[in-house]
């Protein structure tokens, strides 16, 4: 041992150096090794696969099937059921971010404060988010059903009763209502956390300055919450983007009715798996990756440079 | 002192990944001493779909059976679980299919066009084929050559409740006239005479008795005038208020508004049997045929059983298909009344034990195996909107959304 370590120290610096980056990259071997064969390994895989026609049914290897080029893309932009799950992807997650946003930051700021209960309040709000969405959407075909809960409510309150699901024009909002429900309490979750950073000495010095409660919403937890504003917006509009649960459950996987609630994710599925057209079903992941993609750079310029993730 | 303790560290990692590597090696070592007794055993894997507790029975004991005529050959089950479809298309890719698995007559085109299932024409008995029933078998052939064996089948027929036949006053209806008056005498206090899905599935027997047909040689021929007509008499029936969906009615499926009582009639196959057992036990319903239009017409649903093309053991493989397909396998399917067996000789047995259920089997003669071709899920979907156009209300001439669907598949 005395000999060990006498020898380490005549080891020159250079050579420790060496030691320690051999070191380093054995430590991190396990998980770069688990990235590299399970994250980046599939993804050039796929990207390869958009440029060739292959179904796992064919007896020739995905390196040995037929490149198409830029057929697959070129496809995807004169389809019109993609148009069509492009479109309806868009009005979703317009309609689900803004609202899952506004109405989390606002629990979140609710349950921040002194009220009786709030921990009761804060698991309350979180339990939909650890519910499997097939489960959420399986008691909400119960709730919008044609003699369901909201019907009856609206039959109540004398209003006309809707056939939710089975209508081109409310099938869509009904899963965009669910997607509020059952996700606003995770992005509540992480608005308390930002919340909670804020130092105190903050809105002391607010106050010293005679700011309403208002003035202090605007001016000090606004701006200081807004990396987690970011953060938000930017896991919640990849998440809507990628909707895929709510709507298999609704439409019983066929994006119906007449499409209405046909998603990208719900179409690169179909395309994939029921048509036996992975190619195609590649490019259609790589064309919603790049949207996510850019999407993700503008907000990145909106929310402006000195907020780094 | 810290870097010998950082060193020893790592070494204990590199030991723990060594390890990792060695137990991944045992299995490798089982199998090749498993390699050395199948000269004497082989094992076939048998993959199919888990389905309710009582039909794993039924395979579980014709397994058994199996094994016990054939010593030398094992049948390892496996259960897909989830999406089987999808399962099955990741397991093809990685060559680690089961040497033998059910196939569904709607997906069989494409395995055959693909290869992935082998033909089984050089361990069958042509007499012996002549016993299965032909419409059911056709599913499964392509060129002369015979690429699967149905297991058991379902047709569609009339599922009616007979209570409210009976308050009604009403016969059974056999033609689609007695079947829109039926519907519409039913159709009172809050009940509907039928329940009719946004469903090809359900209403491409309507198009089939009408004379249409969905595809000839395998070209889209459902945009014909016979077909629309048919098209049209099933949504008459929801327009002018004798008939309504599912999800009108506030119900899952068709079988749901039978059980709840919410609907006199439904179309349905052989499954709504154990299902009306469970859902609907005080529902007195009887089973007919399905009503004639121009013609009688019908959809049948069936497995079969198919080999892969990456077994080792083809011979072995051919004999379980053809066992738990042969007589004895089926007569136990008979007897068990799950299924109805595939077999012309079986299918006696089978009304003979439940006469009741005969109109299921009658249906065979006039079905069409539920397939239409490599391009099938497109063609359904497109059949499938052009019902939900009429449903809804967005088009009411049958002919032009039918035109429409064709023209969308071109």
């Amino acid at each position: 041992m005395a000999v060990k370590i006498s020898r380490a120290k005549k080891n020159s610096i250079k050579k420790n150096k060496i030691r320690d980056m051999i070191d380093g990259w054995l430590f991190v071997l396990p998980f770069v090794g688990l990235a590299l064969i399970f994250f980046v390994g599939p993804l050039l895989v796929a990207f390869m696969l958009s440029f060739k026609e292959y179904s796992f049914l064919d007896s020739v290897t995905m390196w040995q099937a037929k490149w198409v080029g830029f057929n697959n893309y070129i496809n995807a932009f004169k389809d019109p059921t993609f148009k069509k799950a492009l479109i309806n992807t868009t009005i979703y997650s317009i309609g689900v971010v803004p609202v899952q946003l506004v109405i989390a930051l606002a629990l979140a700021i609710v349950v921040d404060s002194n009220i009786k209960g709030k921990t009761f309040f804060r698991t309350a709000y979180y339990i939909p988010t650890i519910t499997s969405t097939v489960a959420v959407a399986v008691m909400f075909l119960f709730i919008f059903k044609t003699d369901g809960l909201l019907n009856k409510i609206l039959v109540f309150f004398g209003l006309q009763p809707y056939n939710w699901f089975n209508s081109i024009h409310l099938a869509l909002p009904s899963i965009m209502i669910m997607a509020v429900w059952s996700s606003v309490g995770l992005y509540m979750v992480i608005f308390l956390a930002g919340l909670q950073d804020i130092p105190t000495s903050l809105y002391e010095a607010a106050s010293i300055d005679g700011a309403s409660k208002w003035q202090k919403l605007i001016h000090v937890t606004l701006p200081m919450l807004k990396p987690t504003i970011f953060f938000n917006l930017v896991v919640s509009l990849i998440g809507t983007f990628q909707v895929f649960d709510q709507a298999y459950v609704v439409s019983k996987g066929n994006g119906g009715p007449l499409d209405s609630t046909m998603t990208v994710v719900l179409y690169l599925y179909r395309t994939g798996f029921r048509e036996f057209k992975m190619g195609y079903a590649s490019a259609i992941a790589f064309i919603l990756f790049v949207i996510i993609f850019v999407l993700t750079l503008i907000q990145k310029k909106l929310f402006g440079e000195e907020n780094r993730m | 002192m810290r870097k010998l303790i950082s060193l020893v560290l790592v070494l204990a990692l590199i030991g723990a990944i060594l390890a990792g590597c060695g137990t991944s090696k045992e299995p490798q070592n089982q199998e090749t001493s498993q390699k050395a007794k199948k000269e004497e055993t082989v094992t076939i894997t048998l993959g199919g779909w888990a389905s309710s507790p009582a039909e794993t029975d039924l395979l579980d004991a014709q397994i058994k059976e199996f094994e016990k005529t054939h010593p030398n050959i094992k049948i390892e089950k496996q259960v897909i679980t989830g999406d089987y479809l999808q399962q099955m298309q990741a397991r093809i890719a990685s060559k680690t299919e089961p040497d033998v698995y059910y196939l569904d007559v709607s997906q069989a085109p494409t395995f055959i066009e693909k290869g992935v299932i082998l033909p089984l024409d050089e361990y069958l008995d042509k007499e012996d084929l002549k016993d299965f029933e032909p419409n059911l078998l056709k599913g499964f052939q392509k060129d002369g050559k015979t690429y699967g064996l149905p297991k058991d089948y379902n047709t569609l027929a009339l599922f009616y409740n007979k209570d409210m036949f009976e308050k009604a006053g009403v016969k059974v209806p056999t033609t689609w006239k007695e079947l829109e008056e039926a519907a519409k005498a039913l159709t009172k206090d809050g009940v509907k005479g039928i329940v009719l899905s946004n469903d090809a599935a359900r209403f491409i027997p309507f198009i089939y008795q009408a004379g249409g047909k969905v595809l000839e040689n395998g070209e889209i021929v459902f945009n014909s005038n016979e077909a629309a007509k048919g098209l049209d008499f099933y949504y008459s029936l929801i327009k002018k208020g004798y008939a309504d969906t599912p999800q009108n009615l506030g119900v899952g499926w068709n079988g749901d508004a039978l059980a709840q009582k919410k609907a006199a009639m439904c179309i349905e196959g052989g499954w709504m049997i154990p299902f009306m057992k469970d859902a609907g036990p005080d529902v007195n319903y009887g089973i007919a045929k399905l009503p004639k239009g121009e013609k009688e017409g019908d959809l049948a649903f069936t497995v079969a059983y198919v080999m892969s093309r990456n077994t080792k053991h083809k011979e072995a493989a051919a004999e379980v298909i053809k066992f738990l397909t042969g007589k004895k396998a089926q007569q136990m399917t008979a007897d068990s009344g799950l299924a109805i067996p595939t077999r012309i000789s079986m299918g006696e047995v089978y009304t003979k034990k439940y006469p009741e259920r005969k109109p299921l089997v009658e249906m065979v003669q006039y079905s069409k195996v539920f397939q239409f071709g490599t391009k099938g899920p497109k063609i359904l979907d497109a059949l499938n909107k052009a019902g939900e156009k009429l449903q809804l209300g967005q088009e009411t001439d049958a002919k032009k959304v039918l035109e429409e669907a064709a023209n969308s598949l071109k």
